[in-house]
């Protein structure tokens, strides 16, 4: 899932100076599952928010709503009836469900209240660690499940590099190296051989380096006439 | 409005019952009971403050005394989440404490509770605005 933080509530304050309706706007995706833009989150910061008008004398109308996935324009164009009359929208979704949330608003101002942080998955409760670079041509495969893209920290295909030490990073000793989880995962699943592998350098145009990408799914891509 | 509004788990009711046979009277705090102190989240907070209290208590069982096993834990994480809210918007976070009380320390809260409405005296009042919600 998207893992994303809240912004720091000086930046948000700061970004909505001078906004006097303000819709603080939800995700029930993966911004509620990491705790950072589900309901709870939503009508908290709308509470500090209002508070912190309160506090200032400021007159500011704030409301809330939290919708199933702000990523997808179906599901935002169903709260078209509460962008009336507001002059900003606080999206508390990744930058996915931001800039949708935009492309369906054209006339309100989108506010990001999040910063998206990557792909990843809770490690215990309350912890969020990156898994996936995104980068466009799996290797997990050969890599005992373990991306050495998101996962080590100079995304070396072929590690480890000379700085590995008693499994960890050399660049932060409290991450794990992930060429030693690599390899400690290949002896379990029982195929060292594999390290024996060199991985050539990626191409990276199937990542960002080679503008967005765009996917398309024919079979799901209806005809001219079923969309006519 | 009451400059404190203290939050107390059910639970813990007892200690103001006692406190209250044993003739002391507590000013300047209202007092809601709720479920279970793990109920009361950070906007539940954020919104009492709003609302026009000036400090907010909430009280809890004492650690491993939660019916629902783990309750006055969450309410000690919802409180300093509430904490952290309220030093970002410039407020200070020493408008919300938590305590935790068994029915039979009704002191304990007494004095919780009167530190609390001195508390809120010292910091005042949120400015608020006429006939906000």
């Amino acid at each position: 899932m998207i893992i994303a933080e809240r912004k720091g509530l000086d930046r948000i304050i700061e970004m909505l100076d001078g906004r006097r309706s303000i819709l603080v706007a939800g995700c029930r995706s993966c911004v509620s599952v990491c705790q950072a833009g589900g309901e709870r989150e939503v009508v908290a910061l709308a509470e500090a928010l209002r508070l912190h008008a309160a506090s200032k004398g400021m007159d500011r109308s704030i409301d809330t709503v939290t919708i199933e996935r702000q990523c997808e324009k179906e599901w935002v164009m169903e709260i078209a009836p509460l962008i009336e009359g507001k002059d900003a929208i606080l999206s508390m979704a990744c930058g996915v469900g931001a800039q949708i949330m935009q492309q369906a608003f054209t006339d309100v101002q989108v506010f990001p209240g999040l910063n998206t942080e990557g792909m990843g998955a809770p490690e215990v409760q309350g912890v969020y660690e990156e898994r996936c670079g995104g980068c466009g041509d799996c290797v997990l495969h050969l890599t005992g499940g373990i991306c050495p893209v998101a996962r080590c920290s100079k995304s070396l295909l072929n590690g480890p590099c000379g700085g590995s030490q008693d499994g960890r990073c050399e660049i932060d000793p409290e991450k794990p190296c992930a060429w030693d989880m690599i390899y400690r995962s290949l002896v379990r699943l029982g195929r060292p051989d594999l390290l024996e592998i060199n991985i050539p350098p990626k191409d990276w145009s199937h990542s960002h380096h080679g503008g967005p990408r765009r996917v398309v799914r024919k079979r799901a891509v209806l005809s001219e006439e079923e969309v006519a | 409005m009451n400059k404190v509004v203290t939050l107390i788990c059910s639970a813990a009711l007892g200690a103001l019952e006692l406190a209250k046979e044993n003739d002391i009277v507590i000013t300047d705090t209202a007092v809601v009971e709720v479920p279970c102190s793990g109920r009361v989240d950070e906007a539940t907070i954020l919104r009492t403050l709003r609302q026009g209290a000036q400090a907010v208590l909430v009280v809890g069982c004492l650690a491993s005394n939660c019916r629902f096993s783990t309750g006055n834990f969450e309410a000690h994480r919802n409180v300093d989440e509430a904490k952290r809210i309220l030093e970002e918007i410039g407020l200070s976070p020493s408008r919300v404490e938590m305590v935790e009380v068994s029915s039979a320390q009704y002191m304990k809260l007494v004095e919780a509770m009167e530190m609390m409405a001195d508390r809120a005296g010292e910091l005042g009042p949120i400015r608020l605005l006429e006939g906000d919600p």
